[in-house]
């Protein structure tokens, strides 16, 4: 029987390994980000290189467990997250490797990738705040948002991850207490139960149910972009408008979070990833991601697309103002901003329940 | 020759490798979970557990079943009682559209509402009240009522007729009958159907969060998401788990020392009344209201939707998608189905407990969170791989067998959806004329070719139940695949969360309409719907 087994198997592996491809002009990734504008750059890639990108998409701590378990003999060749604390996590897992690579060095700054080189931040979102056009926003602070429209504002769930990272961000800048404060502050000024997606909350605003909602840039531009008639969404951004908050002399600056990417370890194209990373670095590519997909480009030769610009211009700002914090914190804090969250009923506000 | 070597067959061998086999799949995602259960408890767990967050969870989990439990039998019971006992016009017609909304995913469903809700607000202040629990209620009732639905039409139309006439002949009132016989004799069926409704809604965490309605699931959810909290994350799943399993109990409870046998296997047909005046009315408003909530709405809505926002979804590789989509699902059917016939074979000829702990174990993979379950099957196969990978790599072997195929994405619906089958088979094979299996044994046959030459045949009713429900859960499932899924792998049902999850859902809406539209070709097809009703 064990022989019978033995043999089918054998046929069955000889079968498939024959009619894969040899030349292992390949890299594998494993992404979080689940966009067509992507898709669009990784068959640029190809075309440029000859290298196929082959994607899996699911979410981070799925990814992450998967490399886990494949230890030796990974899938993957490249993990692309959409957040800096999953990469901060993927680093503290010992699924990541060092890479060194002078034009990532040239390409992205200091900032925005980790200092032993195991990733490297492509492509940046701030967390805003999305306002009520009646209002002249002018001087809004995350600490002073909250006095100044009480229970006036709208946020989705805690299970959304940029919204932890905004937490973990403040636990860095501000301290435990500073930041179950903050949270604290938030959560009885918020005007409904969370619900909903980034969309949603300017939805929300352009109802009138609330005047500030906490978003994202990106989905800012892809409301501008909305061109269904039918959809909900459209035509919210003629009554809300984004604001970038904390931008004054002494202030902190706006909560920035990037997408990032690394190389596995024991990749088996490890060559073929870097090339990947290095191409999305690129001043061209960078500048795609802007213009396509919304998103402030890390590589600081490549030029900010004309609508995100706008919104700089429309507040005045020449240089962002961002956080100054190692990105590598969000990972760090990553749980106790999920407590801290969770313990101020962020998600089920007592002045809310019935 | 294949019956030839089916004859050959040493029956009780085989029958224990695949129990065996089928157990150990089965147990590998709760292994986990019950390791997990073991290990220390993460500071976020603690914080849960020790603030007593986890009981406004556990609140708002049992009142949302409730609810959905009562709403979706009221729904669901109903119709298939007036379409069972009345004169309906198109009644075939009705019947699917009462079938389709279980072929919407619950999460497309939340948000295509959220844009009906834009066109009709007053519909949203009804539909969203506090009872609703913020539209949770309303949209897992209205899209999987159909669970009850096709049980009850099922067991209505077949077994009651005996005991309608007998009422009638001692001149009870339509009233007296409904309420004093159908209702009590159904009850069974209704409890077991709603089940489904409820496992559906205790594993989905989606609707929930859309609503902000904070349940156990969610807990899952954010505990996994937190630091990628796999340990918590199986921890509360077990409490999801209990809340099942005690369902389960009170499911058997409620059947146990009643049997509802039907000695009687030839049926009569049923005598429709044609409804009169207020009645009437009232049958076919309460039709066209489900029929407008669930079907007519969020169809208007996607059709929509897809016309407008074609430019984008037109480059989607419908095709290719499609096609994919239906291998897992066809390869996935044949494979639960000849496996649940096997052993419900098997299972029919044992006695007492092992009946027991067979049933048991198939049911697990149903109750386990697919999340769990996925990542579970993932650890456990990427051992196997690797170790086949080292043993053939010199071989030239390159890849991962299994975890880099499909076939891991048939082995998690296999462990998924087996109980589905199981059951079913089970109870339509116990009401089957055992007598006739024994005289195909007495003639010499062994058990498995009188599977194939007896028994198969006489179960076609129920295996084509059976394929439609199985078909349309695993089109439109989308956690087992999402997690499982080899390079570049692309179903109706990914793209639709791809675009859903990037908030995009008016774009998903042309692969949710294939969706949709390739189950309602099934239930057409299988149920004979059109054709027969021309004949008539």
């Amino acid at each position: 029987m064990k022989k019978i087994i033995f043999i089918l198997l054998f046929v069955l592996v000889l079968s498939l390994s024959a009619c894969s491809s040899q030349g292992e002009l390949v890299v594998n990734v494993y992404t979080t980000r689940h966009y067509d504008s992507d898709d669009a750059l990784y068959e640029q890639f190809t075309e440029e290189t000859g290298i196929v990108v082959n994607i899996v998409n699911d979410q981070a701590p799925a990814l992450i467990e998967k490399v886990k378990a494949e230890g030796d003999i990974p899938q993957a060749d490249v993990f692309f997250s959409a957040d800096a604390g999953y990469l901060a996590l993927a680093k503290s897992e010992g699924i990541l490797q060092p890479i060194e690579s002078s034009t990532l060095l040239s390409n992205v700054p200091e900032k925005y990738r980790d200092s032993d080189g195991e990733w490297y931040g492509l492509t940046k979102r701030a967390r805003v705040f999305l306002y009520d056009k009646a209002i002249d926003p002018t001087g809004l602070t995350y600490e002073n948002v909250y006095d100044t429209y009480p229970n006036d504002i709208v946020v989705r769930s805690s299970s959304n991850i940029y919204n932890q990272s905004l937490v973990a961000s403040f636990i860095e800048l501000m301290g435990e207490d500073g930041a179950e404060q903050w949270v604290s502050n938030v959560v009885s000024n918020m005007a409904r139960v969370p619900e909903g997606n980034d969309r949603s909350q300017a939805v929300a605003v352009a109802n009138n149910e609330a005047t500030i909602a906490i978003a994202n840039s990106y989905y800012y531009g892809k409301l501008v972009n909305e061109t269904d008639k039918t959809s909900e969404y459209y035509g919210v951004t003629d009554t809300v408008g984004i604001y970038f908050p904390n931008q004054g002399a002494d202030e902190t600056g706006v909560h920035v979070n990037i997408s990032g990417a690394g190389v596995i370890k024991n990749a088996r194209h490890t060559d073929n990833a870097i090339l990947l990373i290095e191409f999305l670095s690129r001043v061209d590519v960078q500048e795609s991601f802007s213009s396509s997909n919304f998103e402030f480009p890390v590589n600081e030769e490549a030029q900010i697309s004309d609508l995100l610009q706008s919104w700089l211009d429309d507040q005045n700002i020449d240089t962002l103002k961002e956080q100054n914090i190692n990105l590598s914190s969000l990972g760090k804090h990553n749980e106790l901003a999920i407590i801290l969250m969770t313990n101020a009923l962020w998600d089920d506000p007592e002045h809310l329940s019935n | 020759m294949f019956l030839k070597v089916i004859r050959k067959l040493n029956d009780r061998r085989f029958f224990i490798v695949l129990s065996v086999l089928v157990f150990t799949l089965m147990i590998i995602p709760f292994i986990n979970i019950i390791y997990n259960f073991f290990q220390p408890h993460s500071p976020f767990y603690l914080a849960i557990i020790e603030k007593r967050r986890i009981h406004a969870g556990l609140i708002n989990t049992i009142e949302l079943i409730l609810k959905v439990g009562l709403l979706s039998a009221f729904i669901g019971f109903t119709l298939a009682y007036i379409l069972t006992f009345y004169n309906i016009k198109h009644s075939k017609i009705w019947k699917i559209i009462m079938v389709i909304p279980l072929c919407i995913p619950v999460y497309v469903a939340a948000y295509t509402y959220s844009n009906i809700y834009f066109y009709l607000p007053w519909l949203e202040a009804i539909t969203r009240s506090n009872f609703m629990m913020n539209g949770a209620v309303f949209i897992y009732a209205m899209f999987l009522y159909p669970y009850v639905f096709l049980a009850s039409k099922a067991y209505l139309s077949k077994h009651l007729t005996n005991y309608i006439e007998v009422s009638k002949t001692l001149g009870k009132t339509n009233r007296h009958i409904f309420f004093k016989v159908i209702l009590p004799l159904s009850r069974p069926i209704i409890i077991g159907s709603v089940l489904f409704t409820l496992f559906e809604t205790l594993s989905d965490f989606a609707v929930v969060e859309f609503y902000g309605v904070l349940t156990l699931s969610r807990y899952i959810n954010l505990s996994w998401f937190a630091t990628g909290d796999f340990i918590s994350a199986s921890k509360f799943s077990l409490y999801i788990l209990i809340i099942m399993f005690v369902l389960l109990f009170l499911e058997r409870a409620s059947r146990k020392n009643k049997k509802y046998t039907d000695s009687d296997s030839i049926q009569r047909p049923i005598k429709k009344t044609k409804p009169q005046g207020f009645v009437r009315l009232l049958i076919y408003g309460f039709m066209s209201l489900v029929a407008t909530l669930s079907f007519v709405l969020p169809m208007i809505q996607l059709i929509v939707s897809s016309i407008i926002n074609y430019e984008i979804s037109s480059q989607l590789n419908l095709i290719q998608i499609s096609t994919n989509t239906l291998i897992i699902t066809i390869i996935s059917i044949a494979v639960i189905l000849v496996v649940a016939l096997l052993l419900t074979t098997m299972t029919i000829y044992l006695k007492g407990y092992k009946k027991q702990v067979i049933s048991s174990f198939s049911t697990i993979g149903y109750v386990v969170p697919s999340m769990v379950l996925a990542l579970g099957l993932y650890l456990f196969f990427i051992q196997v791989d690797q170790q086949i990978y080292k043993w053939f790599s010199s071989f030239g072997l390159n890849r991962m067998l299994i975890t880099s195929s499909i076939t891991i994405i048939i082995i998690g619906f296999f462990v998924k959806f087996f109980s589905i089958a199981y059951t079913n088979l089970l109870s339509a094979y116990n009401k089957t004329d055992l007598s006739l299996l024994d005289a195909s044994i007495t003639l010499g046959e062994t058990k498995i070719s009188t599977l194939i030459r007896v028994t198969i045949p006489m179960l076609k009713k129920s295996i084509i139940a059976v394929t439609i429900i199985l078909f349309i859960d695993m089109f439109k499932e989308l956690t087992i695949i999402y997690s499982l899924r080899p390079f570049n792998f692309k179903t109706l049902s990914t793209e639709v969360y791809r675009y859903a999850g990037n908030e995009m859902i008016n774009v998903a809406a042309l692969p949710s309409l294939v969706i949709i539209v390739l189950c309602s070709i099934l239930v057409i097809y299988l149920e004979g719907g059109f054709s027969n009703a021309k004949a008539k």
